[in-house]
């Protein structure tokens, strides 16, 4: 073989397994790859099962976390300097309308994608725990629905940062939602906001728990919810595979000579791959796995990139409390809740229920209690886990629908049919140009 | 226990897809696309490099105005924020850095009790004042030579000019000059 | 293995085309706007006064950074022969400023849109003029600002920041409308009604910032054309009555040169943080400022 083919091979490839037990044990011994399976069912990797969802959102993590530790170079956080911080990256520094545009996007994305993945999971009762041993799907269920909230807080508190009219008006009307919940609203926002006005407290403080607090969180939510999927046997799906195996009543799944990790008679860490037809049914991670994987990483940076060329990112008039801005909307994954807000002040007789206090604290407070429980309240069968719209779950999959599709309309109408003074107009319908100075 | 690692032989899978032709088609398509693969994220990567070299500078101009001549007083003005000696002796200007050349403190200026001999490069000279370095001990004489301490090179001079339009002095620190430089208004 | 040779090439495709898009942003960033006008401007100085003073052109953005007014001008990027001798006919962008105004306000200590508005942070000539740019409340003072709103002379416009520091002259040398209203204010005795710096009475609104009052303050429903608060005070001061009538303020029958002069004056009464250098000093007249003094006392 030429020298010069050997040095192309030792840049890009410097190692090529030989034997399935090798490519599993380069999953294994490798620190970034370790915490992946050494096999996985065909079934895990399919676009149709997963979409994968949940890798989406970790990469979008991960794009965010780059792009966002080069702005924290280039961004201040003073009232004074924050907005002109982010006019200068907009027109003066190297490509940085690209790095702030990739963030903003990415955050976005993440938003929906990790929205979504909540949705596919609960649609597939990818919550329920299966036939192994030991597991716990619940509680990763759990760590997940605080992953959302995370997720949300962490795109909230970057909103403000830009400090021009969108972002300060969007607070806002986001933090004074909390002044409706009962007993502890007033100094929750108090206490978040440093003080009772949105000002260099406010900004000092959405700053570092944009940049340390939520993203050392989420980064500590996402290793333990990893860990647990190993723990329960990788993705509920694979489960579905153990049990069609029972069913069909095969000639028992012959010994193996080896184990995955080269430790026979062990069950502990690959529980679930004893389960099923490892010959039939699963491949090496590596390449499998891995490939997939780039695939999927390839697709979310193109996809965030090439949004980020077509969506102009906004900047508006830089923050002035003496002038609220026309319509004032909190950010949009927040906008079914101020569309609920808007619409539901309710009056019995002399009594006035804020909407504040129903669409503001009472509804999400309801449903994402629903959330965390649900799994403990979800009586269907071990069949309904790991399918998409499983028989026996067929009712709560509809109530869940029509929840989703109740607040996918709600974001849709706040977002794109609100003009001035929450005004309804439809998409197609220009909004009246609203006075300016000149 | 029974563990026996199965040949590589055995679990070695060929890679082939033709010929002898089609490999080496094949390997140049891998090397096409992994080579494009890594280019696209090499460029993603310099952006974020880039991104971090300035384009623009917070930074006073390097060469500013400091006022009318008549504004400086006989003998010396020392303009704290440029860190700079202004001197004047009757329509002659000049100015000397204030910036100890060794690790850059600002040297302070020391009035002589009274004036003292002292030979510069072979030159005899009568000095008033002298530069001493609050850092490191450097001093210098009155025209930026150090004689003691680690300072290795003379305090800066650098060019005074009359501004066209309005007659102020102008200082241009991109452009230093050696100590014979007068300006004469 | 069929997956396999698939994914391969997604990975293939997908690094091609994010090769094509990243590729597409350094092309953008590599021939900006500004470039075109900087390559123009050497064009130009090559042509009048040989390739050796082209030389001495600086490229790259270009910025006059003001830490006392807090600002910072990306014009001079394009503008590049501001104080350049013998540009006082080049073609704009490149044409020189007035000499003699400069001589008083220094490019280094005022830099531009101090004076003529715009948006100083922008590199590229729509958000820089802001003419049309939502989300930019100061506009490039000028032409095409002066036509939208139907104003007598749309150039003079620029004088309403004049104003900004030389509120308490008496004259300003230069600022012909402002001047013309300032006597205008004498002579019809606004101060009978209203209240300018704490003098005056209450029958109508105080002035004293009423050209920082935001734009959605006033009320349009009577106003023709364009909504502005600059369009307001035109159609105000043309006839009280057709905009508010309810209105006390009598209709003192101003022209389009009035009209003009006396909106530039209110758009020009607002709150501004200014080094107290920037202040001229008081000319013969002390305070009281000149546009509240009663005409006599």
């Amino acid at each position: 073989m030429a020298a010069e083919k050997t040095i192309w091979k030792k840049l890009i490839w410097t190692w090529k397994p030989e034997s399935e037990f090798e490519a599993g044990d380069s999953i294994v011994r490798n620190l970034l790859l370790h915490w992946f399976p050494s096999k996985i069912t065909f079934r895990s990797l399919s676009y149709r099962y997963s979409f994968w969802l949940g890798t989406a959102s970790a990469i979008l993590f991960g794009i965010l976390t780059v792009t966002g530790v080069v702005l924290m170079f280039l961004y201040v956080p003073s009232v004074e300097r924050a907005y002109a911080s982010i006019k200068d990256i907009e027109f003066a520094v190297a490509f940085g309308w690209f790095l702030r545009g990739l963030h903003r996007i990415g955050a976005h994305l993440m938003v929906a994608v990790v929205f979504l993945h909540a949705v596919r999971v609960f649609l597939t009762g990818g919550y329920k725990n299966g036939v192994a041993a030991n597991q716990n799907r619940p509680l990763n269920w759990i760590i997940g629905v605080v992953l959302l909230l995370s997720t949300l807080l962490l795109s909230f508190t970057g909103y403000l940062l830009p400090w021009d009219q969108l972002a300060f008006w969007a607070i806002t009307v986001g933090t004074n939602i909390a002044l409706a919940a009962p007993v502890v609203g007033e100094q929750t926002r108090f206490l978040l906001l440093g003080g009772n006005t949105i000002a260099q407290g406010a900004l000092i403080r959405f700053y570092v728990l944009h940049c340390v607090f939520l993203p050392m969180l989420v980064l500590l939510l996402f290793a333990w919810h990893m860990w647990r999927i190993r723990k329960d046997g990788g993705l509920a799906c694979a489960d579905q595979l153990a049990l069609d195996q029972k069913q069909e009543k095969a000639p028992p799944i012959k010994s193996k000579t080896y184990s995955l990790l080269g430790i026979a008679g062990t069950r502990t860490v690959h529980v679930e791959a004893a389960l099923v037809d490892e010959d039939r049914h699963a491949t090496p991670a590596s390449p499998s796995l891995t490939l997939r994987l780039l695939v999927v990483i390839l697709a979310t940076v193109l996809l965030a990139s090439l949004m980020t060329i077509v969506v102009e990112a906004p900047l508006e008039e830089p923050a002035n409390p003496a002038v609220t801005s026309n319509p004032a909307k909190a950010p949009w994954y927040f906008l079914w809740l101020q569309e609920l807000v808007a619409d539901t002040t309710v009056r019995v007789g002399g009594l006035t229920l804020n909407g504040a206090l129903v669409g503001g604290i009472i509804v999400p407070g309801i449903l994402v209690g629903l959330l965390l429980v649900w799994p403990y309240l979800d009586r269907s069968s071990v069949r309904s886990a790991g399918i998409w719209f499983g028989s026996d779950r067929w009712r709560q999959n509809i109530v869940f629908l029509i929840i989703v599709l109740a607040i996918l309309i709600l974001t849709i109408v706040g977002t794109y049919m609100r003009g001035p003074y929450w005004g309804l107009y439809w998409p197609w319908e220009t909004w009246p140009d609203l006075p300016r100075k000149f | 226990m029974k563990t026996t690692k199965p040949s590589p032989d055995a679990a070695r899978q060929p890679h082939t897809t033709g010929g002898e032709g089609g490999q080496t088609r094949r390997s140049f398509l891998d090397r096409l696309g992994l080579g494009t693969l890594l280019t696209a994220i090499a460029g993603q990567t310099w952006m974020m490099v880039r991104a971090l070299v300035p384009n623009v500078l917070y930074e006073p101009s390097l060469r500013f105005k400091v006022g009318t001549p008549d504004r400086f007083p006989e003998g010396v003005t020392f303009l704290e924020d440029r860190r700079l000696f202004i001197f004047r002796n009757q329509k002659m200007f000049y100015a000397i850095s204030g910036v100890c050349t060794h690790l850059g403190c600002t040297v302070k200026m020391i009035q002589l009790n009274q004036p003292q001999k002292v030979e510069i490069r072979g030159k005899l000279t009568e000095e008033r004042w002298e530069f001493h370095c609050p850092c490191h001990g450097s001093k210098f004489y009155a025209e930026g030579t150090p004689y003691a301490g680690p300072a290795p090179t003379p305090l800066a001079w650098y060019r005074l000019e009359v501004a066209a339009d309005d007659g102020q002095l102008i200082v241009n620190l991109m452009e230093p000059v050696n100590q014979d430089f007068r300006l004469t208004v | 293995m069929v997956a396999k040779n698939r994914d391969v090439a997604l990975i293939y495709a997908f690094g091609a085309i994010l090769l094509l898009v990243t590729g597409w942003i350094y092309w953008d960033y590599y021939r900006p706007e500004w470039k075109t006008y900087q390559s123009g401007f050497r064009g130009l100085i090559t042509g009048r006064f040989g390739a050796e003073r082209a030389q001495q052109i600086p490229s790259g953005i270009q910025q006059i950074w003001v830490a006392e007014l807090n600002r910072v001008d990306r014009c001079v990027t394009c503008h590049l022969g501001l104080e350049w001798e013998g540009l006082e006919d080049a073609p704009n962008p490149y044409r020189a400023h007035p000499p003699g105004i400069l001589r008083k306000h220094p490019l280094a200590g005022y830099g531009c849109t101090i004076c003529h508005g715009g948006q100083g942070f922008a590199t590229d000539v729509e958000s820089a003029h802001a003419t049309g740019a939502l989300h930019w409340e100061e506009p490039l003072l000028a032409g095409e600002i002066g036509r939208a709103n139907q104003v007598e002379e749309p150039k003079a416009l620029l004088q309403i920041n004049c104003n900004i520091c030389h509120r308490y002259d008496a004259q300003t040398e230069g600022a012909d409308y402002i001047n013309y209203a300032k006597q205008i204010v004498q002579e019809k005795r606004c101060v009978l009604c209203h209240k300018v710096n704490g003098q005056g009475s209450l029958l109508g609104p105080d002035l004293t910032y009423v050209g920082e009052q935001s734009p959605e303050h006033y009320d349009y429903a009577r106003v023709p054309g364009k909504q502005s608060s600059i369009g307001w005070h035109l159609a105000h001061f043309h006839n009280p009555k057709d905009v508010a009538p309810q209105s006390l303020m009598p209709n003192f029958n101003f022209g389009p040169r009035e009209t003009q002069a006396l909106t530039m004056l209110v758009m020009s009464w607002k709150r501004t943080r200014l080094p107290s250098s920037y202040i001229p000093p008081p000319k013969a007249a002390p305070p009281p400022p000149a546009e509240a003094a009663p005409a006599e006392r």
